[in-house]
């Protein structure tokens, strides 16, 4: 018996230590993608948290997964006057928001949170965002957290290639990721356009809607740092298409918990499933100009922060 | 299936502590057997407890009803008529239990389809069906039928008898043990055995490979084609019986390999259940290398009994197809399973007519290092029928299974394999290379990764990129062996 847990003493760490450097020698093949995500393969993070670097005391910063990057047009609030930057991310949950937030908000310090929070986020696990954070912005002691507190192989072989890439290669600064990826096109300032429409109509199976206490405790953290340093925020879901939003069952519940953590916006314009809608849950780019100019319209009723560009 | 998933899978972060806990107390308690066995029949039913505790009342049953028929069948002091009404009472008992959970709504559903136009909403149970009825109610059966041949004396000890029923890493998908040969490894103080330790240890690894490598990554084609066989080719729909054909190797030789391992670290010698079995020159062989203790548990308690082929030769059809759809019946209830058990007897009765059924019984190409080509052209031959019938064993009905063939040989030359899955198809090529590069080394061996290279660090290297390969690309949800649903 001791001899065998010797073995295993010094087997384990051998082990470990031979695990990590095939990791690091054969992360960049192209057979090892289903083990490890690398920079540059959805959703332009990469280039957004270089880019967020040039944006300082913006009138309002856009926060929330892919229908947040895919739906506030930036250059549609400059127009109007709001300087503002759209830190969104491929499925970002409330959990890597609150990292990114420890990262660039006080660099960014926004007058204004644009929070938006979808059904689909809130009982999200987290791990398609956490491997996109952790490969594409830079590794500090809240993303080493989250990438051991997940508990998914995926999201720590992730963390252990994206230390390789930035602390040892620096290859995070270096890295230039395409402007267009999959027919997204990144637009300076975060929005990501997109000119195709994948549109299909199809059954959905009823859904009751459900919150993971992971996330709403993410999202109360995060809305506690904007209540540390008095920045309003609104809690924003964006709408679905008529098909899918038809088969959540309990929706009026998720209405009632969001409205319990701040000011939250929910509303339901007349819009048409195949023409104002990209897929399911993405506006097109006709459903985008509509949604904006009725947000916009909602932010200036409240008054809470004043265009910087007027 | 109403198979719930939240059993403590051997895959599982909970395994992972449940496994070296229960191992040092286990060893701890090595000076005093009935403790340590006490301490096994403790900790398999917190194994299986995991799932659903009121199970364990029906295990706790079965186990004790084959241990009382047990000790009436086994004293010679009684009646002849009372001994065999103990052991017809103890199989019907346990027949019972599985057939009310197993295959009572199946039989209903099939009766209101002919009879009442397919209206059974009041005729349907929908019990859960527990994991691994089949296989510890096997056990169970055979443990009587073997004291009542007078192959063993009834086992005095209820501690010692609920452990051999319980004993943890074979209770949900086998491999199916004998009394005869497990209970009295428990009857008898166990000594830890540092290279059967080590030995269970590679075994389990490899065990691990095949199912969280090999058996996983197929599963993602698989369960994607089968879902929906019209939207592609009939070579994609080729590759993915194929894909399946190695799923299925994959998922339950590596439970077969974990559990058999495992057992070894607790100094339990376990029965081999898979020797290679795409290695086979003929159906025949095949079936004595594939699911290596149920085939022999129909053979020795049923087959033999029938007859088998020392009768005339309508009898021999007869009992080849008892045999075989039987077998395929054990699966599940469903009328697939009975098709490719019926399947499975047409291909091998010509054999068996033909008296070439015990043609190959030593290893393919023993002595050399590579297949002559007959060899080969007889492996592959075996191996397409082989997954022809997976395809059967797959489908969710038997219409889907049709379709599945129609599409396939309808549209067989259309084009090459199209599909996109989640992960490379290079990872599956280099997973499958691996998995029959090291078999094919070890298929005269005691199990499929027992010859090791002489250098601690070449041997040491294997095991980490096997590990890299499981950590790596390991399907990062857990997914509950194929086999724990039967």
């Amino acid at each position: 018996m001791k001899k065998i847990l010797r073995r295993l003493l010094l087997f384990i760490p051998v082990a470990l230590l031979g695990y990590v450097l095939l990791i690091w020698l054969l992360g960049d093949l192209g057979w090892v993608r289903c083990a490890i995500t690398r920079m540059g393969e959805e959703g332009h993070l990469n280039s957004r948290v270089k880019d967020i670097r040039n944006y300082h005391n913006v009138d309002i910063l856009f926060l929330g997964s892919s229908h947040c990057y895919r739906t506030f047009d930036t250059r549609f609030y400059n127009a109007n006057g709001y300087t503002c930057f759209n830190l969104g991310s491929s499925n970002q949950t409330p959990i890597q928001t609150y990292i990114l937030l420890s990262q660039y908000l006080d660099s960014i310090n926004p007058k204004q949170v644009i929070f938006e929070v979808h059904p689909d986020i809130m009982r999200n696990d987290g791990v398609e965002s956490a491997v996109n954070l952790l490969c594409n912005s830079p590794i500090n002691g809240e993303a080493s957290r989250m990438a051991f507190s997940l508990c998914n192989m995926k999201v720590f072989n992730t963390w252990l290639y994206s230390v390789y890439n930035q602390k040892i290669r620096n290859r995070l600064e270096t890295f230039r990721e395409d402007t267009l990826i999959r027919h997204y096109r990144y637009i300076p300032g975060g929005f990501c356009e997109v000119d195709t429409n994948e549109f299909v109509i199809k059954r959905y199976p009823r859904t009751t809607l459900t919150i993971n206490p992971k996330q709403l405790n993410a999202l109360k953290k995060c809305i506690q740092l904007f209540r540390d340093r008095n920045i309003p925020y609104l809690l924003v879901e964006i709408q679905d298409a008529y098909q899918l939003r038809k088969t959540f069952t309990n929706h009026p519940w998720f209405e009632e918990q969001m409205s319990a953590l701040g000011p939250y916006h929910y509303e339901i314009l007349p819009m048409v499933d195949t023409i104002d809608f990209f897929n399911s849950n993405h506006l097109s780019n006709p459903g985008i100009k509509r949604y904006n100019q009725h947000l916009l319209h909602y932010i200036d009723s409240l008054q809470l922060v004043q265009p910087s560009l007027i | 299936m109403y198979l719930c998933i939240f059993i403590m899978l051997f895959n599982s972060i909970e395994f992972l502590i449940f496994l070296p806990i229960t191992l040092l107390l286990y060893w701890l308690l090595r000076r005093q057997l009935r403790w340590q066995n006490a301490f096994v029949v403790a900790a398999s039913y917190l194994f299986y407890g995991w799932w659903d505790w009121r199970f364990l009342l029906l295990i706790a049953f079965t186990s004790l009803c084959s241990y009382f028929s047990g000790l009436i069948i086994g004293n010679k002091a009684l009646a002849p008529k009372r001994r065999q009404w103990a052991l017809w009472g103890n199989i019907v008992i346990n027949l019972f239990i599985l057939c009310l959970f197993k295959y009572y709504d199946f039989f209903a559903q099939s009766f209101a389809d002919v009879f009442l136009h397919g209206r059974s909403d009041h005729l349907l149970l929908h019990l859960v069906l527990p994991v691994g009825i089949s296989f510890y109610t096997f056990q169970a059966l055979s443990y009587s039928i073997d004291v009542h041949r007078g192959n063993l004396p009834p086992c005095r000890n209820v501690v010692s008898f609920l452990a051999y029923v319980s004993f943890f890493p074979q209770l949900v998908a086998g491999p199916i043990e004998r009394a005869t040969s497990l209970l009295p490894q428990f009857e008898r103080s166990r000594t830890f055995d540092y290279r059967q330790a080590v030995d269970g240890l590679r075994q389990m690894l490899w065990g691990f490979f095949k199912k969280m490598v090999v058996a996983d990554s197929c599963a993602l084609y698989v369960d994607e084609i089968f879902a929906h066989p019209d939207w592609y080719n009939g070579a994609t729909l080729l590759l993915a019986a194929v894909l399946f054909t190695l799923q299925i190797y994959g998922d339950f030789s590596g439970y077969s390999d974990i559990a058999i391992g495992c057992a070894k670290l607790f100094g339990i010698r376990l029965r081999r259940n898979f020797n290679v079995p795409y290695f086979s020159r003929d159906v025949a062989e095949f079936w004595r290398r594939w699911h290596i203790s149920l085939t022999t548990w129909f053979r020795d308690y049923i087959y033999i009994p029938m007859g088998g082929s020392r009768v005339p030769k309508g009898r021999v059809v007869l009992n080849t197809f008892v045999i075989f759809l039987v077998s395929g019946f054990w699966h599940g209830a469903n009328w697939t399973f009975l098709a490719w058990g019926a399947y499975h007897a047409i291909l091998f009765l010509p054999l068996i007519l033909l008296g070439h059924n015990r043609r190959h019984t030593d290893v393919v190409a023993a002595g050399r290092p590579l297949p002559s080509l007959l060899e080969v052209g007889q492996m592959l031959l075996t191996f397409l029928l082989a997954v022809m019938g997976w395809v059967l064993f797959r489908a969710d009905s038997i219409q889907h299974a049709f379709d599945y063939y129609k599409h396939m040989f309808s549209h067989l030359f259309d084009g090459t394999p199209n599909i996109t899955a989640p992960i490379d198809a290079w990872l599956i090529a280099i997973a499958v290379t691996i998995l029959t590069v090291v078999e094919w080394i070890n298929r005269g061996e005691p199990h499929e990764f027992a010859r090791q290279p002489q250098s601690r660090w070449l041997r040491w290297g294997f095991y980490i990129i096997l590990l890299f390969m499981i950590g790596a690309f390991m399907v990062t949800n857990e997914m509950p062996f194929i086999y724990f649903q039967f």
